[in-house]
């Protein structure tokens, strides 16, 4: 048995039917946002992205923008330009329409100001809202999840608890059929001739070395004194021997499968099974990322607590001790502490395969009832 | 009475256990199925126990992986950190 969700004229299935109204650029999010607040109904994208950058952050944002309207979860989308930005409404909608879903775009320059196009702007989504509100959940294999895997605010229990817990659940969905993102290349330093042996294709796995070992050399380079934090000799203090025993328990929560193929930012993957996508350590880009590449649903591990969800996908919260779940009951969706408590880490990755079964059926997170839209698309240059 | 869990096996095949709380030279290592360990040193909370015995270069195995190698030979009940694991590549 799979999950229940929103068919897509590409054969996708969503786990949740949202109608979207994105900004091509940072410049249309006031419209977006005026949108958003006469219909309530609809999700807002709004971000600070489409002009003023480089050639590589144009293509990142780009292809972010456009995977985020291409995921399954969006029914429908109105994507608002301003008119002489780099990254184009058009073009977005261009992109988004080869999906088959409804798409449309307004550019504020031709519409002749904020206040019309927002006035247009609620008349498309409206219509929007009232045709997906139609559409009801069917049945799917879970061939067609895609889950994206992150932890942040982690503390020493998160390698222990959270992220093992998570691991059991990701290999069984990868069992099922199930594609799963494992992201954070910098925490994946000191592992690449594990991660390595994994890969099936020896390409995949020379490119996965490639990635780990110059994302070390580029840590060095951003926190110089500072990347004795990230990198080696790990966390002495907390119990921790080895920059290889700190990574191998972030990228635990990946489950033991073989690496299929290893993807960038925001780029869709083009194999079933686990794939390790590379994006920063920072959460809030890296749940973008997985959004960006379909990923219908998150996994998001944490040992100190943070509330962070996404605008278009549910964010399930694994606690990784017993006070954080307690602490901060409104932000926690589960309770990894119990396996500090003797509860058995096959048992706690099942009812973490229940909640996900549950969520992708239609219950909401916490980060979903909080209403905890975040968002934020990597760049890699600086703005001029 | 049992006593209550102070120790964590991540991965059947480890020979390292992560240590819940503060443990006590002589007290037993509980929740590591199958065997009956004591702790030969203190263990500091969310510091590593060796569960068998590791020759000097033998691997020390967490998360079913290598992660690093002794440094000197381990006995059961011992602490393990960087004193007698030594890191690899790095």
């Amino acid at each position: 048995m799979g999950f229940q969700g929103y068919s897509r004229p590409d054969g996708s299935a969503g786990v949740r039917n949202y109608v979207v109204v994105m900004s091509s650029v940072a410049c249309a999010n006031g419209v977006v946002q005026a949108i958003g607040r006469e219909l309530p109904e609809v999700k807002p994208i709004i971000h600070t992205e489409g002009c003023g950058r480089g050639l590589k952050d144009i293509a990142i944002s780009t292809r972010t923008l456009a995977g985020l309207g291409k995921n399954p979860n969006v029914a429908a989308i109105l994507v608002v330009g301003l008119g002489c930005e780099f990254i184009k409404a058009a073009g977005l909608a261009d992109q988004i329409q080869a999906t088959g879903k409804p798409v449309e775009f307004l550019v504020i320059q031709e519409q002749g100001g904020s206040r019309k196009t927002a006035r247009l702007g609620i008349e498309i989504a409206g219509k929007m809202l009232a045709q997906a509100n139609k559409l009801k959940r069917q049945e799917f294999g879970w061939d067609k999840l895609c889950v994206g895997l992150e932890c942040g605010g982690s503390d020493a229990m998160s390698g222990v608890s959270a992220n093992p817990m998570v691991g059991k659940a990701a290999d069984w969905l990868v069992a099922q059929g199930a594609t799963v993102i494992l992201s954070e290349t910098t925490e994946m330093i000191g592992t690449e001739k594990i991660l390595a042996a994994r890969c099936p294709s020896p390409e995949v796995a020379k490119r996965l070395f490639a990635l780990i070992q110059e994302q070390e050399k580029q840590t060095k380079v951003l926190l110089g004194p500072l990347a004795g934090l990230v990198i080696s000799p790990g966390n002495i203090e907390g119990g921790l021997s080895s920059i290889q025993e700190k990574s191998l328990g972030c990228i635990i929560k990946g489950g033991t499968s073989p690496v299929q193929e290893v993807i960038e930012y925001a780029a869709a993957p083009s194999q079933k099974g686990l794939v390790i996508m590379d994006t920063p350590g920072s959460d809030i880009y890296s749940l973008t990322g997985m959004a960006a590449a379909g990923a219908q649903l998150m996994i998001f591990t944490t040992g100190r607590g943070t509330p962070a969800g996404f605008p278009i996908a549910p964010v399930i919260k694994v606690a990784s001790n017993s006070q954080l779940f307690e602490r901060m009951n409104d932000d926690m969706d589960l309770n990894a502490g119990k396996i500090l408590e003797g509860a058995s880490l096959e048992e706690a990755g099942k009812e973490l395969v229940e909640f996900v079964q549950q969520v992708a059926n239609g219950e909401l997170v916490k980060a979903e009832i909080n209403r905890q839209d975040i968002l934020s698309i990597h760049t890699v240059e600086p703005a001029f | 009475m049992e006593s209550k869990v102070n120790v964590v096996v991540i991965n059947p095949k480890d020979n390292v256990a992560v240590a819940l709380v503060e443990i006590k030279a002589g007290e037993p290592l509980v929740g590591v199925a199958g065997k009956e360990l004591t702790a030969k040193e203190d263990i500091r909370r969310n510091h590593k126990v060796a569960l068998a015995e590791i020759p000097a270069g033998g691997r020390i195995i967490k998360y079913g992986e290598s992660i690093g190698a002794a440094s000197r030979a381990i006995e059961p009940g011992q602490w393990v950190h960087t004193h007698n694991l030594k890191s690899e590549d790095r």
